[in-house]
């Protein structure tokens, strides 16, 4: 998928699908990861991990990230998104 | 918990953490500072926060503290921390020593482990992230299933 393509899909939030109002969330990168926020459709932690395994400069930080919800820490994949969740991608730390 | 922009006065910290409880009627404090040393000719060490998660983390240790009757402090910088100059200070207060000697250790580490916060050497002005000094997360590498 490309990165511009996802940044400039704000035009999803106007979209109506049968099910209703799709679920946008924004995913933020933090530290050195140096990448701007980006917006996606996803129903689940799972939709978001498909997604971004596809984007050719964040996929590589996967293995090594940890991942908040609305600033929660979590490790279940199938956790259901609400629409303006804000998913933070966390890599490696090191305080102090 | 507290930050701050460039290195820590860690007197400063000291004696103000020291009064805060002076009369809380604990017999032991002990703090641990962290103090940027000079190697592979950086000039300074760098720091980048995520504070909401630092604080929902810290919090988590206020209580775990509270339960054993204990306190625990924190102070961080955000920014460069010039070498020779301290970047972070922990400190427990409690009743008695034992508590507090077996706290520091488990918070420091934990600290290390899990504290969103992201570190760079600082070289001719530049940050480079110290990705061999880091560790990832607990839970880390669910996106990559």
């Amino acid at each position: 998928m490309d990165l511009s393509v996802i940044i400039s899909n704000n035009f999803y939030n106007q979209l109506i699908n049968e099910k209703g109002v799709l679920t946008m969330i924004k995913v933020e990168f933090l530290g050195p990861m140096a990448q701007e926020i980006i917006e996606l459709e996803a129903e689940t932690l799972a939709e978001v991990a498909t997604q971004l395994q596809n984007i050719e400069s964040i996929a590589p930080w996967l293995d090594k990230c940890a991942v908040a919800v609305n600033d929660i820490m979590t490790a279940d994949l199938s956790m259901k998104l609400t629409s303006g969740d804000k998913i933070s991608i966390l890599p490696p730390v090191c305080g102090g | 918990m507290e930050l701050h922009n460039g290195s820590l006065d860690v007197e400063e910290i000291f004696s103000k953490w020291l009064h805060e409880e002076k009369n809380s009627n604990y017999g032991a404090y002990i703090p641990f500072v962290g103090t940027i040393r000079a190697e592979d000719n950086i000039e300074a060490l760098s720091f980048d926060i995520y504070e909401p998660v630092l604080e929902k983390w810290f919090n988590e240790w206020v209580e775990k503290a509270e339960r054993l009757g204990a306190k625990v402090k924190m102070a961080h910088a955000i920014g460069d921390v010039p070498i020779h100059t301290s970047s972070y200070i922990s400190a427990v207060f409690s009743p008695k020593r034992r508590v507090a000697l077996e706290l520091i250790d488990e918070f420091v580490e934990d600290f290390k482990a899990n504290a969103p916060i992201w570190k760079y050497d600082v070289k001719d002005g530049k940050r480079v992230y110290a990705d061999d000094r880091s560790t990832p997360m607990d839970g880390a590498g669910l996106l990559a299933q």
